[in-house]
């Protein structure tokens, strides 16, 4: 294996646990699955094998999610991996798709110029004018190669895909055949494929699928954080590896700021305060926990270059106000209630009101 | 003992152990029926016989004397106990409840309650006393809605969690449900049920509980009910009690020993009815403790039969009913993905069918798009349903209607059918306790009493004007509010807190705060308030914050005259106006026509409700939001014109800087009819200011003569139709005004002229009153 690509894959990096899930999972595999149902639950939450092998966590959250995304594939139904940004949802395709097909990579990036040439099948145009049409001549998509393996495609910011080009996956989805009109044949799905797409739910609207193509996945909705504890733990581990990553010159701040930053988000964003007193508005914008980490990151590097290299309040306003203030007009009242209503009355927090307040 | 008698330990509300214990009867053909119950009940065992007696519907057996003591034993159709009722009603067989007197569970209540006077407040007793009810999953569970301060944290509550835990299941509740409610068989269930219970009973840690001893006396007087059946010398003998004391009924105990348990306890005069219950009773979410959580579930498994192949099927054809009702899309195709998934869920659990959360997991995931909303519709409707119970009008009354009769005894007000005219001094202690008590029963929603407005002059603080008219109808309206509780206060208490969370909007809630502060309900203002603060919070809408502000500002005003706490409502208005303050310029903007003038009418009532508050720091930024909403280029000018004149009221806007104002709305560029509504907005239809303002007078005249012909013409159409608003009478005062000679030609300033000499004069007598000495 190659150690010098930045980042494995979920199959390569993972091949040993996958190995010994596999060595114990003597439980009924659908066709074509590497591992069992149950296996494939085990591997994403982690646990004790039987012959006392740990697998690590992959998706730290709640069980009952993975055990629905599993079985829907199960079912041979396709899966939509619907959340915010920052929920995770590449990251649980992937090490599904790793562990059922043992092989992530049948994937489609879902853009405004994804076209349907991407999602069924090109022509080399060389091979096409010398010798016409013909399987030769075809060059299949990545979800052509998961139905002739009965493997798993996985798509990407499905919304994001042009609806007339999204709806030629219908015929995949209910029919599980990919006809091919200019050679007069087609593609049938061999047993083991599916199709697991991811999309933003914030980006609602963006291109919303239609009823008809909605109607054929089976949607799973992966949550924020559940607990302050929880996404302060992720915050603080992600800020301490990505500033060393990018070198910058500041100390981590300290646990409590970030507990701070990440309390503010979690409120705007769940539209009551932690203790659960008092409700608010959210805004407009997303507050995922990735921004949390871009926030701090961004005051880590303002208190380097320009600061004491501690991270203060008046370091972070910017880049919070940047996060939070997304739409000039209705944000800002919700984000000047919040200061007004809640920031104001928290006697510790002064510092944080005064540095907010010079910014608005 | 066991010689003609059969136990069937089964779970309250168990719809599998309902059909099980039918078929069961039927296959043994008991004699004589025992249920767990309250004995003494036997009475009302009679009206089972009337069709109007339909469940859900709950025994309520209640101190005479302390109706706030009281006991549900709420039965269902798929009830047990109900079917074993129904089953002796109709083969005609005597049945006998065997469970403790309510005189004696009453009393033990009364104790505890006497114990726990000091440490908790009166709301969380009553709410911990009537989690007493006998509803519980199982009969262990029932007894401690409230957890006992001595239970180990670590162990489960339930032992039916042992049992789920070793089976490797989450909850007891999952587990007995996939295990005995939701499984088609009957054969051999209650000897394995009671075979569990035996040897749970003999090997899970005995829990340290207060009532273990109110335990063993329960299960003596069962058993001795039992001995006394066979002495009646009744052959087949059918016994239904909660599971866990199966074991305990079955064991052979000495009628001598059981006889000693039960000696000189004490006992309360009790009294017992029929009352109508609902599922959302029945489920946990009603705050009365224990309970089922989804009774619509149960009611469905109870009717679709024992298939439980086709029961997923039949659900998902409901909730289709359901969404399709609700204009959600929902195809037959969804339905068959969902039953699917629900399959290959169960599989993956090592279930043999689905369960309920299997079928709503994939109901969700299939059905909804993974969105929660449609789910919480299907949680209200379908899993806890809206079922409620009758009973015929023969059953005795409730304790809501004695404790009425107390109240109306004790504060003289007779109930009589003929309308008729009181007039309460509110000051007046008695007359002020007759006020409350027919504020809280509006609430409940027996209109006897209707506030008259008109009348006298004496208005509002002191005096109340109350129209009586009792209908006979309000009899069964108390019936039905007997389940919000057992006295007028506590009941109208429930039903305002009900109605505050149903409230669609923030103004009703407003006024809820204020009809609960009349009926002076202490334990529900601060729920009925944290509800308001919260949509307050949410609410998106300043207009809508702006109107709710005038009923809070009555209480926080007037609130006084009736002892109420203003703090707690000052804090919420303050609250209710910042936010609004935030918001309000932007939201007046590109406002015309009719909701500029809803809008006018909101600002006014807000701006008389700030005043009342009388907060510095409120009236501060209210006048900065009008300042900003006055100034700002975008705002209807309908409303800059009253911003500007509620401000020139109060002197924030100079005089200079309102005849800029007025100048600029009113010059020549201005759309005349926009510079009309300002002039409208600007007067606010009111010519005393016009007439007494000599300011205001000057503002205007200075303007209206300052015209050139040109423009004079334009103007004048507008000008006359904001005036032609005024009453005639005031229209001629006004020229009367214009007739009288200008003292000043320019704009008279507000300040009187200052006579040093005269002021002095004063002082000598100002010091002697405040009792200060002579100089400085």
């Amino acid at each position: 294996m190659n150690t010098a690509v930045l980042r494995q894959h979920a199959e390569h990096q993972f091949a040993e646990e996958l190995a010994e899930l596999k060595k114990v999972d003597d439980r009924t595999r659908p066709a074509n699955w590497q591992l069992s149902p149950w296996a494939v639950v085990t591997y994403l939450l982690g646990g004790k094998l039987p012959n006392g092998f740990e697998v690590t966590p992959k998706y730290i959250g709640n069980r009952r999610l993975m055990e629905v995304a599993v079985a829907t594939v199960a079912t041979d139904r396709a899966l939509l991996l619907f959340g915010v940004p920052g929920t995770a949802k590449s990251w649980v395709s992937e090490h599904m798709t790793a562990a059922i097909s043992g092989d992530s990579t049948l994937l489609m990036q879902g853009t405004a110029g994804t076209s349907e040439e991407q999602i069924r099948y090109g022509w080399n145009y060389a091979q096409l004018l010398a010798h016409g049409p013909s399987e030769k001549a075809m060059v299949p998509s990545p979800m052509m190669e998961a139905m002739r393996l009965g493997k798993i495609a996985r798509i990407e910011e499905l919304t994001r895909i042009p609806a007339d080009v999204q709806d030629s996956l219908i015929t995949v989805l209910s029919e599980k055949t990919l006809p091919i009109p200019e050679l007069a044949s087609e593609m049938q799905a061999v047993r083991g494929f599916s199709v697991i797409a991811t999309a933003n739910n914030r980006d609602k609207g963006v291109n919303e699928l239609s009823s008809a193509l909605k109607r054929r996945f089976n949607t799973v909705i992966l949550p924020v954080p559940a607990s302050e504890e929880e996404e302060i733990a992720i915050v603080v581990k992600r800020v301490n590896e990505l500033g060393r990553a990018l070198d910058l010159p500041a100390e981590p701040p300290a646990l409590k700021e970030v507990a701070r930053i990440v309390r503010i988000f979690r409120e705007l964003r769940n539209g009551q305060t932690e203790d659960g007193k008092s409700k608010l508005k959210s805004p407009s914008s997303t507050l995922s926990t990735a921004e949390a980490i871009s926030v701090i990151n961004n005051g880590m590097a303002l208190a380097g270059h320009f600061g004491d290299g501690v991270m203060r309040p008046h370091d972070m306003a910017s880049g919070m106000l940047g996060a939070i203030v997304k739409d000039p007009v209705q944000d800002q009242v919700v984000w000047t209630e919040y200061l007004e209503t809640i920031v104001k009355e928290r006697s510790d927090w002064k510092d944080l009101y005064r540095a907010f307040r010079e910014q608005v | 003992m066991s010689d003609g008698v059969s136990i069937f330990g089964i779970r309250h509300h168990g719809p599998g152990c309902a059909r099980s214990l039918r078929a069961a009867l039927d296959r043994l053909q008991p004699d004589c029926v025992l249920i767990e119950g309250p004995a003494g009940a036997e009475p009302l065992l009679v009206h089972l016989l009337e069709p109007d007696l339909s469940p859900p519907i709950a025994l309520l057996s209640h101190a005479v004397d302390d109706p706030q003591l009281a006991v549900f034993h709420p039965y269902a159709v798929y009830s047990p106990e109900w079917q074993a009722m129904q089953w002796a009603t109709q083969a005609k067989v005597p049945m006998q409840f065997i469970d403790v007197p309510a005189s004696l569970s009453l009393s033990w209540q009364k104790e505890e309650r006497d114990a726990n006077k000091d440490a908790s407040a009166p709301e969380e007793e009553v709410a911990a006393t009537e989690s007493k009810v006998p509803e519980a999953a199982d009969e262990s569970r029932n007894d401690d809605g409230e957890a006992s301060p001595e239970t180990n944290e670590d162990l489960p509550h339930d032992p039916l969690d042992w049992l789920a835990r070793a089976a490797g299941y989450g909850d007891g509740e999952t587990w007995w449900n996939q295990m005995v409610e939701e499984r088609g068989d009957g054969e051999g269930l209650f000897e394995a049920i009671t075979q569990a219970m035996t040897e749970l009973r003999d090997h899970a840690p005995r829990r340290v509980r207060a009532d273990q001893a109110h335990e063993d006396i329960r299960e003596a007087h069962m058993r001795t009910g039992i001995r006394d059946a066979r002495k009646q010398g009744y052959q087949r003998i059918a016994v239904v009690c909660g599971a866990w004391h199966a074991p305990a009924l079955a064991n052979a105990s000495t009628a001598a020993a059981d006889a000693r348990l039960m000696k000189g306890l004490p006992k309360l005069k009790v009294q017992t009815t029929w009352v109508p219950w609902t599922y959302r009773h029945l489920s946990m979410r009603s705050g009365y403790g224990a309970g089922i959580a989804a009774p619509g579930w149960y009611d469905y498994l109870w009717h679709s039969g024992g298939d439980r192949n086709r029961r997923a099927v039949g659900w998902y054809a409901r909730v289709a009913r359901l969404l399709r009702e609700h204009d959600l899309d929902c195809s037959s195709a969804h339905l068959i993905e969902a039953a699917r998934l629900a399959d290959t869920l169960a599989a993956l659990r090592d279930r043999p069918a689905p369960g309920l959360e299997e079928i709503s997991e994939a109901t969700r995931s299939v059905i909804c798009n993974g969105d929660d909303t449609p789910m919480r519709l299907i949680a209200e409707a379908l899993l806890v349903g809206d079922a409620l119970g009758s009973v015929p009008a023969s059953v005795p009354t409730v304790p809501l209607q004695r404790d009425l009769e107390a109240e109306q005894k004790r504060l003289r007000l007779k109930p009589e059918a003929l309308s008729k005219s009181v007039d309460l001094d509110l000051r007046n202690e008695t007359d002020l306790q007759r006020s409350q008590l027919l504020h809280r029963l509006l609430l409940l929603g027996i209109a006897w009493g209707e506030i008259a407005n008109v009348g006298r002059s004496a208005r509002g603080t002191f005096h109340e004007i109350w129209n009586l008219a009792w209908q006979p109808a309000f009899q069964i309206d108390l019936i039905v509010a007997s389940r919000y509780g057992q006295t007028v206060v506590y009941a109208a208490g429930q039903r305002a807190v009900e109605q505050a969370r149903q409230a669609e909007k923030l103004s009703d809630l407003a006024a809820l705060i204020d009809r609960v502060l009349l009926a002076n309900l202490p334990d529900a203002v601060p729920v009925v308030a944290a509800e308001l603060e919260a949509r307050a919070a949410i609410h998106a809408d300043p207009l809508g914050l702006l109107a709710a502000l005038p009923a809070l500002a009555n209480v926080y005003r007037y609130g006084n005259v009736r002892n109420t706490d203003s703090e707690q409502v000052a804090h919420l208005f303050d609250g209710m106006l910042v936010r609004a303050c935030v918001g309000l310029p932007l939201a007046l903007c590109d406002l015309d026509g009719d909701p500029a003038e809803r809008s006018r009418a909101v600002l006014l009532a807000a701006d008389r409700a700030i005043a009342l508050r009388q907060g510095d720091e409120q009236t501060e930024a209210w006048q900065r939001a009008l300042r900003i909403t006055a100034l700002s280029e975008s705002s209807a000018p309908l409303l800059r014109g009253l911003c500007a004149r509620l401000l020139l009221d109060v002197s924030v806007l100079s005089a200079e800087q309102v005849e800029e104002q007025l100048q600029l709305n009113l010059s020549r560029g201005a759309e005349p009819l926009d510079a009309a509504q300002w002039l409208d907005g600007f007067l606010n239809r009111n010519p005393t200011v016009l007439l007494h303002s000599d300011t205001v007078w000057a503002l205007i005249d200075e303007w209206l003569s300052g015209l050139g012909d040109e423009h004079f013409i334009r103007v004048v159409p507008l000008v006359r139709r904001t005036f032609a608003a005024f009453e005639s009478a005031d229209r001629r005062d006004l020229g009367e005004r214009v007739k009288r000679p200008h003292t000043t030609g320019k704009i008279a300033t507000a300040t009187p002229e200052w006579n040093a000499t005269r002021a002095e004069r004063a002082l000598p007598m100002l010091r002697e009153l405040f009792g200060v000495s002579d100089e400085p």
